[in-house]
């Protein structure tokens, strides 16, 4: 397909999350950005909601499948800024939007809302961030090693986060190498190897008893198959 | 001025190339080539322009501007390895500085259509829009690798291929014409611009020599404007795709 991904067959369902696991190198973030639209596929085809997405246009395609980087970028303003800054790109200057509500949303006080985004801490931009992709409300959510950059107590919180949103009926695919987070947060896993699905299922059966080699040369090197 | 004075200002060439040596600041080397390269080309030059107006017809003087755009399309795209198309960008967003500055004054009589007005603006544009140009792709690369995360976020919100270029496009123009603007406010104040001073010490009075470099200085300013905005117009174009995501 793209970058070094070939061959991928991936459902996912509203209310679910799918962890893809796989060494660095394996394709995750290829896979991950050609799903957010960032990328495109050389051939094969992504659809949404049973249509393809090169028929859709890309800026409401990203609207509703909304990516999370694994670095948050602010952009320059304050808090509420950022959050209403969705909405100022699709042209609407002030569409009643719950600022205090959303911050809340991801567990951060309201107070904040008129703080310069820059400088708040790593684990406040990732959770402003992911506010300001639901400022959109997103059908499905890309997160692209949403902890990998943060503190434990900053990782909890945002576990806790995307339970409540998957309870809420998104659906969301995460990309990450820690295998205990797939753990914690995924319904499904699918292990990428060199570009290739060489595991996919539920989290217990992949993680415990996985079939083929190369998911399981994987998951021993990472100490978590039996 | 006579040879001998000629070769004597060399030697300030082989002070600082001593100095640059003592210091071992290790450019000697290119300093030594470089004014050798600069003497070579010179004397050229001063041959070429005199065949040209000899010549005394237009083709040949657009003949020859064209080589001078092709070749500081080269040079300027050096700059900008990394820009896919750079040598089109560069040698485009110079001949429209080019056509449109020389365009302009051969249109309202400022300059005639001859040599002796032709070539000496023609290349004063050409370099000036070159340099720009180099300075455009540059910052362009720059601040592309510096914002990737920026714009993808961007993209990510919704944004359109417009929004998410907006702060970069604007930086990359900024800084590249800090230089140009800088000049432009120091004229007549730190320096004696080439013009003005080439003129006085050929005996023109200052006053007409001033209204000269009023003129080329409108037109630099004009031309360095129009190859960065060219430039940044075309590597945008490269870079952000219709579809809204980066090439």
């Amino acid at each position: 397909m793209a970058g070094g991904v070939f061959d991928v067959t991936l459902d996912l369902f509203p209310g679910e999350i799918v962890a893809v696991i796989g060494p660095s190198g394996g394709g995750k973030s290829s896979l991950i950005r050609l799903l957010a639209g960032l990328t495109r596929a050389d051939s094969g085809t992504l659809t949404l909601d049973g249509r393809p997405i090169a028929e859709l246009d890309a800026r409401d395609y990203r609207r509703r499948v909304a990516m999370l980087f694994q670095q948050p970028h602010m952009m320059a303003g304050t808090v509420a800024d950022n959050l209403r800054l969705p909405a100022r790109l699709r042209g609407e200057e002030d569409n009643g939007l719950d600022v205090a509500g959303l911050l809340r949303s991801v567990d951060l006080e309201p107070e904040l809302m008129e703080r310069e985004a820059a400088t708040l801490s790593l684990g406040q931009q990732q959770r402003v961030a992911l506010a300001r992709l639901l400022a959109m409300a997103p059908a499905c959510l890309l997160l692209d090693e949403p902890t990998a950059a943060l503190d434990p107590v900053s990782t909890q919180t945002i576990v806790r986060l995307l339970q409540r949103l998957c309870d809420d009926g998104v659906a969301i695919l995460l990309v990450t190498h820690e295998i205990a987070v797939a753990r914690r947060l995924a319904d499904r896993v699918v292990v990428l190897v060199a570009g290739r699905v060489v595991e996919a299922g539920d989290v217990d059966q992949v993680l415990v008893a996985p079939q083929s080699e190369a998911a399981q040369a994987f998951l021993t090197a990472e100490g978590a198959a039996p | 001025m006579s040879a001998l004075q000629l070769v004597a200002a060399y030697a300030l060439i082989l002070v600082v190339a001593g100095l640059s040596r003592w210091r071992q600041v290790g450019i000697e080397r290119d300093i030594f080539y470089s004014s050798l390269r600069a003497a070579v080309q010179l004397v050229a030059m001063g041959y070429v322009i005199q065949w040209v107006f000899d010549l005394r017809a237009f083709h040949y003087l657009l003949g020859l501007l064209s080589v001078m755009l092709l070749i500081s399309g080269r040079i300027s795209a050096q700059r900008g390895k990394g820009v896919t198309h750079a040598y089109w960008i560069a040698t485009a967003a110079i001949a429209v500085a080019t056509v449109g500055t020389l365009g302009l004054l051969l249109a309202l009589g400022v300059a005639e259509p001859t040599g002796r007005f032709v070539i000496p603006l023609g290349g004063m544009i050409l370099g000036n829009a070159m340099n720009i140009t180099s300075q455009t792709l540059n910052r362009f690369l720059a601040e592309l690798r510096a914002r990737r995360t920026e714009v993808e976020t961007l993209f990510s919100l919704g944004a359109s291929r417009q929004q998410a270029a907006r702060e970069l496009l604007r930086e990359t123009v900024r800084a590249a014409m800090i230089a140009p603007l800088d000049t432009m406010k120091a004229v007549g104040l730190i320096h004696i611009p080439g013009v003005t001073a080439g003129m006085i010490l050929a005996g023109t009075p200052p006053i007409d020599a001033v209204r000269y470099q009023i003129v080329i200085m409108y037109m630099m300013s004009s031309a360095v404007t129009l190859s960065s905005l060219t430039a940044t117009m075309l590597c945008y174009l490269q870079a952000f795709t219709p579809d809204h995501r980066l090439r």
